[in-house]
């Protein structure tokens, strides 16, 4: 199935925008996935040192957030549209 | 002078014709430029976004503006800090910005706070206002804020941007708040960011209006929602903020899910 993604804030110009991933897969194994394909700038952003999803990274799908406790059982489904968005504080 | 309806002064002559053209706005009227005239607003710095903020927040005639912000301009500021004036570089940055906003609306007490917000000082800054709004450059700041603001049952508006990205939310009283998106002050997060003036002023006007709209009831704010704003796509989307229960902060104010 295929998984839409947009990464916002400091990783706005991340990619890849979409993957292909089996059934069943969870949004916590999407952002692994993206992490370990990915360079360090992206990773830090996605995870923790200990390889946890980071939680103050704010994750939605298809426009409802999804909160740190729910990521690891959240199953996606094809065509979900995931929005990855590192805090971002500038004042 | 109009009778005063909400407990929050009449309105002088002068100040019928100052706001005159926003009067007019549907759902506004006198009756909610009495209540932004009864109400006092905390702003958490006068930056790009914050002074943006009291701009629209003074000239549409909130009564009492607090501006908390410690340190002097300089002049890499200038690029998004429009109260501020290349002149008043070395001088207090609080300071220019009040002198400012008194030109622009004289009706306006002003007060000026040269600390920014701190574990002693967010009860005292929250307690003496009826709404806060969120606009330090360090999540730190604001998360106390937001701890200050749900703890003592006052709406605080947070308006945030990055580059090209602008977001702006509402924590109203029994809805979640910014400790839920951000359970800690994020590890990467870094004080100086890339910023356009524009980009900054724009969440800043619209944290105003947001201001506005829970301060009158103008218009529905964005209790639950966080709008984000992709400047450089022109995009903007609005997202669910589910209340979190574990919130350490809001958690036990969140009604349980059905």
């Amino acid at each position: 199935m295929q998984i839409f993604i947009t990464f916002t804030g400091p990783l706005r110009q991340a990619g890849p925008n979409a993957v292909d991933v089996p059934e069943g897969t969870t949004l916590a194994d999407v952002c692994r996935r993206l992490a370990d394909e990915s360079a360090g700038e992206v990773r830090r952003h996605l995870l923790t040192v200990d390889g946890d999803i980071e939680p103050s990274l704010l994750v939605a799908v298809n426009g409802a957030g999804v909160p740190p406790e729910e990521r690891s059982c959240r199953r996606l489904v094809d065509g979900d549209e995931l929005l990855l968005m590192p805090p971002i504080a500038g004042g | 002078m109009i009778a005063d309806e909400q407990g929050g002064g009449g309105l002088a002559p002068d100040e019928l014709d100052r706001y005159s053209w926003q009067r007019s706005v549907a759902g506004f009227g006198d009756d909610g430029q009495r209540r932004l005239k009864a109400a006092a607003v905390l702003v958490s710095r006068v930056g790009g976004v914050g002074g943006a903020a009291a701009t629209y927040l003074a000239a549409a005639g909130v009564g009492r503006l607090v501006l908390a912000h410690a340190g002097n301009l300089r002049r890499n500021d200038l690029n998004r800090q429009t109260l501020m004036s290349t002149p008043g570089i070395g001088r207090p940055r609080v300071e220019q910005a009040a002198e400012r906003l008194r030109d622009l609306n004289p009706h306006v007490v002003v007060e000026t706070v040269p600390e920014n917000a701190t574990a002693d000082n967010a009860a005292r800054l929250v307690a003496g206002c009826d709404l806060v709004v969120g606009a330090a450059p360090l999540f730190a700041e604001r998360l106390l804020l937001n701890a200050e603001a749900v703890r003592q049952g006052r709406p605080l508006v947070d308006a945030a941007m990055y580059d090209a990205e602008a977001r702006l939310m509402s924590v109203v009283p029994g809805g979640p708040c910014l400790a839920c998106l951000y359970p800690a002050p994020p590890p990467h997060w870094r004080r100086e960011f890339p910023v356009l003036g524009a980009v900054a002023g724009t969440v800043g006007a619209l944290a105003a209006l947001e201001t506005i709209k829970i301060l009158t009831g103008c218009g529905p704010p964005l209790a639950g929602r966080l709008w984000t704003f992709d400047t450089a796509a022109m995009t903007c989307r609005t997202l669910t903020i589910p209340a979190r229960r574990e919130c350490p902060v809001c958690g036990l104010a969140c009604p349980a899910p059905p």
